[in-house]
Formats: structure tokens, sequence, C-alpha cells
């Protein structure tokens, strides 16, 4: 769009004959014979158009020169350059975020690597926690202190072990001479009825610290993995075979027994520990039932 | 009968032999490899009892020296370890039996008989004490000439109060000794009490005198005079 200014350079000496056709300037500028010269320019922005009316005074003669100047392409300018800078700029920014989200990755892996690996590091792992050597001082810092402390765990988790498993050996023997004496000095004689009393709790005491240090060592062996003889067993013999062995104990008690086997249960475990989990739950159904009430032995719901 | 006994643990090698001493066993302690070792050189033994675990060595070797020289003396390896693979390890090597501490001294007292009935009389003798005569091999217990009908756990009760007469024998370790493993896992023995009644009942219908007393609740004794 020309400005007032910008046209003066460009106005040709044009003849208006009179009877002639009017010359012809731009589009939307028109030029006319004007009565006289009002105050100023003024200008009209319509919804559509802005319209500059400005006067000239040529050769005494006052002429009346309208610009007209279409505003929907400037709308329509103004909406492109709009949408395009936007895009630019949704462009830039996504571009900004990803190349800095694969940049933070690539910087960060050695970091996430380790937190990977002490997630699923556990304590009582053979294996000791080893991170992949990196490029950078920080995380090879990291790295080490990590190491350092996980190894430092497992030494005091293995030494523990080891602890529990030699306590539990080491009480044998000293329950052993306890035993031993106890059973002795029943022999003595002789033995009054409060000496028999005393020696009676003294014999209970010592048979269960027995069972307790029992208890202990199977633990231990559970924990360090000394149940390597799995194989494929059958829940329902074994439960069976339980049964009859304590037949005694559910007889003197008056129970019932229900069995409910609706399918063939197999595991595969060591045959050894399954008998000490089955021994375990008919034992104290037994121990901790009513006198004359009932043990049910269920199998498992076939799916 | 002689017994051997190589325990490093001193108390425990006492009870031992005061307790066997009183069934008429003749008993020797010795408290290391290398005294055992001697000792087997030398003598014969109804049966020994060896610990594994001795100041200067492992107790297997003794076995092993034993079986090499084919020595017939009757072994019970008395030990504290008590995995399956030790067991079988030492049954493996020729011990009669594998008795883990601790352990009641009654349970050690009827294994060695057990023992000695194997090696010396191929697992056949005939018992008779407090007017019972018992054949062991074919499991059978008469009054005089009148038999007994007894169960299996009647039975196992009868030797095992007999093998330990004149002895109180404990509550637990009659438990035990009836239920092998399961013992462990009951508080309360009333079953003893009802076989310790079925036993007695059948008999005194057999003709026997009861000489089976009960000890002030910490167990019973079968005197035989």
């Amino acid at each position: 769009m020309a400005t007032k200014t910008q046209l003066v350079p460009r106005l040709r000496v044009m003849e208006i004959r009179p009877g002639g056709p009017q010359p012809r300037l731009e589009d939307g500028v028109t030029l006319e014979k004007a009565p006289r010269k009002p105050a100023g320019d003024s200008l009209y922005t319509a919804d559509r158009y802005r319209l500059l009316t400005s006067y000239l005074v040529i050769n005494q003669e006052t002429y009346k020169l309208q610009i007209k100047s279409s505003l929907q392409d400037h709308q329509r300018l103004i909406g492109s350059i709009i949408i395009l800078q936007s895009v630019l700029l949704i462009l830039l920014l996504t571009g900004l975020l990803l190349i800095n989200q694969s940049l933070a990755r690539r910087i960060w892996k050695p970091f996430y690597q380790t937190l990977r690996k002490l997630r699923a590091y556990k304590v009582d792992d053979p294996a000791p926690l080893a991170l992949a050597p990196s490029g950078i001082s920080e995380f090879e810092e990291l790295n080490t202190a990590v190491e350092q402390l996980a190894e430092r765990s497992r030494q005091s988790y293995l030494s523990q072990k080891e602890f529990a498993e030699n306590a539990s050996h080491e009480l044998r023997t000293p329950l052993a001479v306890f035993q031993g004496k106890l059973e002795m000095l029943m022999q003595t004689m002789p033995l009054s009825e409060e000496q028999a009393m005393l020696i009676n709790d003294l014999a209970d005491a010592s048979h269960r610290m027995t069972r307790l240090n029992k208890g202990l060592l199977l633990l231990t062996r559970i924990q360090n993995g000394q149940f390597p003889d799995t194989a494929d067993v059958s829940v329902r013999n074994t439960a069976r075979h339980l049964l009859a062995q304590y037949e005694p104990q559910i007889g003197q008690k008056g129970l019932s027994v229900e069995e409910d086997w609706l399918d063939e249960l197999w595991v595969n475990m060591s045959p050894n520990l399954l008998e000490v989990l089955l021994g375990n739950l008919l034992s104290n159904a037994i121990r901790h039932n009513l006198p004359g009430g009932k043990i049910v032995v269920k199998g498992p719901t076939a799916p | 009968m002689k017994i051997l006994i190589i325990e490093d643990e001193k108390a425990l090698g006492q009870s031992i032999a005061d307790y066997l001493q009183a069934e008429a066993y003749t008993c020797e302690l010795v408290a290391d490899k290398h005294s055992a070792l001697q000792r087997i050189e030398s003598f014969d033994y109804d049966c020994i009892l060896l610990d594994i675990s001795l100041p200067d060595g492992n107790g297997l070797h003794v076995l092993k020296a034993l079986r090499e020289n084919n020595k017939t003396d009757g072994v019970i390896i008395i030990s504290a370890r008590d995995g399956i693979e030790d067991r079988i390890h030492g049954l493996q090597l020729g011990a009669d039996d594998y008795l883990v501490k601790p352990f009641h001294l009654s349970e050690l007292s009827a294994r060695i008989a057990a023992v000695i009935r194997r090696r010396r009389f191929s697992g056949s003798s005939i018992l008779e004490a407090a007017g019972l005569t018992i054949d062991t091999a074919a499991r059978t217990v008469r009054v005089n000439q009148q038999p007994a009908d007894l169960t299996r756990s009647e039975y196992d009760l009868l030797l095992y109060l007999l093998t330990n007469r004149n002895r109180v024998v404990s509550k637990h370790a009659i438990a035990e000794h009836l239920s092998g493993d399961g013992e462990g896992l009951f508080d309360n023995y009333d079953f003893i009490y009802a076989h310790m009644k079925n036993l007695k009942k059948k008999l005194i219908q057999a003709g026997w005198t009861d000489h089976i007393k009960a000890v002030y609740g910490m167990g019973y004794k079968l005197e035989a005079p």
C-alpha cells in the first residue's frame, strides 16, 4: 500500500482532458477534481477497508485523492503470519524438548543403569553388586561408593547368617550335656516329690530348647538354600502319610478327619521340606483343636 | 559288654558312661581321635560311640580304620550334625546307627542294645527279665508261656522300658522313641498314658505282675529285681 508521500514521487504529469476518460492510477486510488480544499487528510477505517482522503493542489487546481486499501488482505496476511510463527515456534519448542530429552537420557544413562541395578539388588544374592564403569567422574564416584556399601551390607548379612547357623550348631552339645545330666538326676534315689516336680519342669524346658534349636537350624538351612533336592511330590500322599503317622495323637484327642481331595496336587520342591510344612500344619491342627473336634484336609479346587 | 565312648565333651561322656554302667556295661572313655585309634587297635568292643567332631580330627577316620581292619565292633555315631548327607555318609562308611545330639540317654541305651543284638546275635535274641520273655526276632512277648498280643507301639514301649530297666525313662524320651520324628510337635503326652494303660492291661491279662511304676510324672520305670 502506498502512502501519500510515497505516491508523490510516482506521480506523473497527466493531462486531464475534459470529456476524456478518468485516468486510472492504481487499484484503489482515485483522483478527482474537488471544489475546494477542506481542512486536512482524513483516514476512514471501515470493517473491510481503509480510506485515506487527501487533497492536492496541482496547478492551482484542487484535487481529491482517495486511496482505498482492503483490510481483508491485511487481515489474511496477519493471520498467515500468526499461523506460520506459531507453527515455527511449536516446531522449535518440540525440537528443543526432544533434543533435551535425548541428551539428558544419554547423559544420565549410567545413573539410570546404577539405579536399575540397585533396585534389583538383594543382600542375599550370591553375586556381589557390579556397576558398569562410566567415563563421567561423578557417576564413577557414585558407583564406587554404592558398590562398597552393598559389599559391606552383604558381608554383614553373610556373617550374621553364619552366626545363626553356628550358634544353633554350638548349642547342641551343651543341650546334650544338660539333658544327659538331667536324666541322671532322675535316677538319683531317694527322690522327693518336690525334687521330681522340679526335674520335670527342667525336662520340659530342656525339651523346648531342643525343639527351638532344631527349628532355628531348619530356618537357617532353608535360608541357605540347603534343600536342593527338589522333586515332584504328591501333596496328597505326603498328607496321608502324615495323617497315618499322627493317628495316635489324633485318636487320643478324639478328632475326626475329613479328607476332601478334588484334584491331585503335585508340587516340585524338597520332599523333606514338604513333610515339615504339612507336619507343622497338621500338628497345629491337632494341638489347637477342641477335644472331639474335626480336621478337614482339603485339596485345591479345580480351576 | 564293653563300650568305648569317643566324646570330647567330658561332661557328656561321663553322663553316658554313668548311665550305661547301671546297665552292667563296662565303659571306656576317650576324648580325642589319637587315643581312640590306639584303643581300637589293641582292644575289641561290643559297641563304639563315636563323636565326629573331635579336637584332633574327624571321628570318621576312626570308623574307616575300624572297617579297614575288618573289625566287627558296632558303631553308633553321635553327632551334632543332623544333615541327611552326614547321616548317609556315616552309614555308608560302615556305622550301624546315627544319633543326633541332644539325645536321651535311654534312647542311646536302646540303640546300643539293638546294635549289639544285630552284630552279636544276628538280630535275634531272647530277653528274659522281670518275668517276661521277649523274642526280638519274632517280636513276641510271653509271660511265662502265655503270649501277650501287643500292638507295635506297645511292643516298642515295653522293649524300651525293658532295655532301660531299673531306670527312670522320661516321658519325653518315650514320646520321641515311639513316634520317631513327629514327637516334638506335641506337648501333651496323654497318648503315652493311654499306651501304657493298654500295655499293662494286656500283660496283666497274660498273668504278669505289674512292675512298671510311674515316677512322679517324670516318666516310667520298669523294676526288674
